[in-house]
């Protein structure tokens, strides 16, 4: 296989060669016709006029000697006379014999030409001599004279005259012959190139097409292969490689690419090795703290029941801070052991939304009653999910948005659905305080808190989950809100999960 | 990158470089000189005398000219004409040729006047300039050198008619009274010699140029005889005719080619008509050609000519000119001079079909094809042709 630049080469090389033949055939057949063409129109044709005009004069002349001789009293035609013999007849001798070298000498017209000037000759100088004998009315009063004009008139001018007919007879209508040759050569010829045109142009652009078509499917087939190949790593499948062939720039871009796969893989698989590692740390690192802590807060507890009136007030105040931070630092913990359990199940299920939001509205019933919320859900649908990840996600978006109300004000929450081709949108908007432009890129980050602990409890944790669950969901989350006026959480949920292991 | 590894050539440079050598070519080529303009001078007698020789072929130049300029192709030159009054003397020709060479650099110059013809013949061979005659051609202009063309009628021809009308109609005795130029001289000279021949006594009586009375030539003739009067010259001889009637003359009168020259009728106060001269009328050419630029005259000047050979020989002359000169770009060669080019190309003029019939030109420059008939003065201004 060779590479692209020369494929191309190769294609346009191929189209100009096939332009080159089709032109130089075309011009050989067109030269054809051209030659034919200017035969007639500068060589048969003209002459033919030639011949029809020398005949028509020859004739005229013989007839206005003939009168001159015949009767004096008609003069008029003298000067025609002079013309003729003057002008006329010596420009036709000279087309004659210009005639006679564009034919070869075997040609049998060549001895009439021969005739034709030879005799013509004769008569513009017979005719010389009559007009200069003929002058005067005296000289047809010249009985001798008028017998010797007579006798040239007689025996030698119309012989010349007749012979000269004859021959230019003969010539015309071989000059009409190949007069009509022509023409029927050249209506031959430029039927035969028309139609060599129509088949070589059909024959020539069905091979370019084919060409075409070869050298495109050569070039665009390797690259929808590798497309498919980075749709498949867009959607980490990391597996799949390009089948390479031949050495062409789309081979090595294969190449390259399947290097690129190798070392993403490579680099994926390490990434998830770590970040495995790094889950597995945090469960037995929250794991393993569960218990000083319960041990603290329980032993906290125990000394104030023991203790509690031997202390002063200052000591208990102290210990009354100890017990806070254990508990508080027990739920960071708790949700951090939360946190790494997400995906842990890792069992994809068909999820009823509508279930699922109605369980979720009884475990959140205190708190609804408590903040006189409104949740309107309208009709969901049945998705493909982790059942608890997704549970979580949602819970964690309907409780933040009871717990930021805004005061005195009661929350409503309205959760929506909307079908698209590849994944479902959610959207759950609440009334609440709504979120500053500037914070809303760190809301969705470990323990960031936007509003302080006195303001609103919590660990800084749950949107965190909610952006893990997601990700497991193959999905997007994102809000669009305002200050004081509510929030719009936008989820979205694949429509292709696959199972992972 | 490839052709560079096969041809281990730069094709970007490479390409630059036959563009560059293509737009060079190009450049030099369109330097070649074409010929982009042809000044044609003309000389005729525009006023004083014999202006009927003189604005009428004036005008008929300028007709051919526009026309040429009007229908050429872009490659053909453009054709300029410049027009000078020599008052129908060759002094004056030798004075506005040599203005017109000075002024308008002319390479071809047509004059109307046989002296003045021979006057510059020698000049125009020396400066390259070709010189054309469109109204006489006579064997004395046939001696000037190998640029001088004449297309104009055959003086000898169109007089030698004047003498076989005398011996058809049987008349004994001639007075041949000459205008002294060559012109005149040629047409009495081969008038004479044809009389001479058959026998005919006749006298060439040569006047002086300016004269206006003529008495005492023409008592002698009537105390002698004559009984044919034959006037070679211009418009004063109109004089002569009126004081030969006057005088009670009542022998016919022939003339030249050129009493339709009105001065020559108002000079013999009527005197002329019934005179036999020699003419050329759209009947003796090509009566198609020779009508459709009468029309054009007429058109473009508001009337037709007086007299119409002039205008249509010198139309023919310069249209048989024209029709070499505008190929001129494509026959010429580099090396050749531009006299010498179109002398060659007017010696080869076999046949040119012109508003006077059909024009050959001979290796002497004298053209053929033109032939002049016997006209009898009807009336002012019109001529009816000779039933013979």
């Amino acid at each position: 296989m060779t590479k692209i630049g020369t494929k191309l080469l190769f294609g346009f090389g191929m189209f100009i060669c096939i332009l080159i033949i089709h032109t130089v055939l075309g011009n050989l057949t067109t030269k054809q016709a051209t030659k034919s063409h200017n035969s007639l129109t500068r060589k048969i044709a003209p002459a033919v006029k030639i011949l029809n005009e020398f005949r028509m004069e020859n004739k005229e002349l013989f007839l206005l000697v003939e009168n001159k001789v015949y009767n004096y009293k008609n003069t008029k035609a003298s000067n025609r006379v002079q013309q003729i013999i003057e002008v006329d007849l010596p420009y036709y001798i000279l087309n004659l014999e210009k005639l006679k070298g564009s034919i070869e000498t075997s040609d049998p017209r060549n001895s009439s030409i021969d005739s034709v000037i030879k005799y013509s000759n004769k008569s513009i100088g017979l005719i010389k001599k009559v007009n200069s004998l003929l002058v005067t009315p005296k000289d047809y009063e010249d009985t001798a004279k008028m017998g010797m004009i007579t006798n040239m008139q007689n025996n030698q001018l119309s012989v010349f005259s007749s012979e000269i007919d004859n021959r230019l007879s003969f010539l015309q209508i071989e000059y009409n012959k190949e007069l009509e040759n022509n023409f029927s050569e050249l209506s031959k010829t430029l039927k035969n190139n028309s139609q060599f045109f129509l088949w070589t142009s059909i024959l020539f652009i069905c091979f370019g097409l084919i060409i075409t078509y070869k050298n495109t499917l050569a070039i665009v087939k390797p690259i929808k292969l590798l497309l498919n190949n980075i749709k498949d790593i867009e959607s980490g499948n990391y597996e799949n490689r390009v089948a390479v062939k031949g050495i062409d720039e789309l081979s090595m871009l294969g190449n390259a690419f399947n290097k690129m796969s190798d070392s993403l893989q490579a680099s994926f698989d390490q990434i998830k090795s770590k970040n495995k590692e790094l889950e597995q740390f945090v469960y037995i690192a929250s794991h393993d703290l569960q218990e000083p802590l319960r041990t603290i807060t329980s032993f906290t507890e125990l000394f104030v029941k023991g203790y509690s009136s031997k202390l002063d007030e200052h000591a208990i105040t102290y210990i009354k801070f100890i017990s806070q931070a254990s508990t508080r630092m027990s739920l960071l913990v708790r949700g951090l052991l939360d946190y790494s359990c997400i995906g842990g199940n890792k069992e994809l299920t068909l999820v009823n939304c509508n279930d699922l939001f109605k369980d979720l509205k009884t475990d959140l019933s205190h708190l609804i009653l408590d903040t006189n919320a409104k949740i309107d859900v309208e009709n969901l649908p049945e998705i493909r999910a982790y059942k608890t990840e997704i549970r979580l996600l949602f819970q964690n978006i309907v409780n933040n948005a009871i717990k930021f109300r805004r005061p005195n004000i009661s929350p409503i929450i309205k959760v929506k659905v909307k079908e698209h081709s590849n994944f479902w949108k959610f959207m759950i908007s609440d009334n609440g305080i709504g979120i500053k432009e500037n914070k809303i890129d760190t809301i969705f980050k470990m323990f960031h808190r936007l509003n302080d602990q006195s303001d609103f409890e919590g660990t800084g944790i749950g949107l965190a989950h909610c952006s893990k669950v997601i990700e497991l969901h193959k999905g997007t989350i994102s809000v669009d809100s305002k200050l004081n006026q509510g929030s719009t959480f936008t989820i979205t949920i694949s429509k292709n999960l696959r199972q992972t292991t | 990158m490839l052709f560079k590894k096969i041809f281990n050539i730069n094709l970007t440079k490479t390409v630059l470089r036959l563009c560059l050598l293509f737009i060079c070519l190009s450049i030099c080529s369109a330097c070649q000189s074409d010929v982009k303009v042809i000044n044609i001078g003309y000389i005729g007698p525009l006023t004083k005398r014999a202006t009927d020789l003189g604005i009428g072929p004036a005008n008929a130049l300028k007709i051919a000219v526009e026309e040429y300029n009007r229908n050429k192709k872009p490659e053909e030159p453009v054709v300029n004409l410049f027009i000078e009054d020599d008052q129908w003397e060759k002094d004056n020709a030798i004075i506005t040729y040599e203005k017109l060479r000075r002024e308008q650099d002319i390479n071809i110059i047509f004059i109307s006047n046989s002296e003045g013809t021979i006057a510059i013949s020698d000049k125009a061979l020396e400066d390259g300039v070709i010189l054309v005659n469109p109204l006489n051609n006579d064997a004395l202009l046939s001696k000037l050198n190998s640029n001088t063309f004449k297309i104009a009628k055959s003086t000898e021809q169109a007089n030698s008619l004047i003498a076989i009308r005398i011996i058809e109609l049987g008349l004994k005795k001639v007075a041949i009274m000459n205008y002294p130029n060559d012109f005149m001289t040629i047409a009495s000279t081969s008038c004479k010699k044809l009389l001479d021949k058959n026998g005919i006594k006749n006298k060439i009586v040569t006047i002086n140029k300016e004269a206006t009375d003529f008495e005492k030539e023409l008592k002698s003739f009537k105390k002698e005889g004559y009984d044919a009067y034959v006037f070679f010259g211009y418009k004063n001889f109109g004089f002569a005719m009126k004081q030969a009637r006057e005088l009670g003359i009542t022998a016919p009168f022939f003339g030249s080619t050129v009493l339709l020259d009105p001065a020559y009728y108002e000079n013999s106060q009527g005197t002329i008509v019934g005179t036999e001269c020699t003419f050329f009328t759209p009947a003796d050419g090509n009566w198609v050609l020779a009508n459709e630029f009468l029309d054009t005259y007429k058109l473009t000047y508001g009337e037709k000519p007086f007299s119409v050979w002039p205008p249509l020989q010198a139309y023919d002359a310069m249209n048989l000119v024209l029709n070499e000169v505008k190929t001129i770009n494509d026959t010429k060669n580099s090396d050749q001079y531009f006299d010498e080019w179109l002398r060659q190309r007017l010696n080869n003029v076999k046949f040119f079909q012109g508003t006077c019939g059909n024009i050959s030109i001979g290796k002497n420059g004298a053209s053929k094809g033109i032939y002049f008939s016997l006209y009898n003065y009807e009336s002012k201004g019109s001529l009816i042709k000779v039933k013979r």
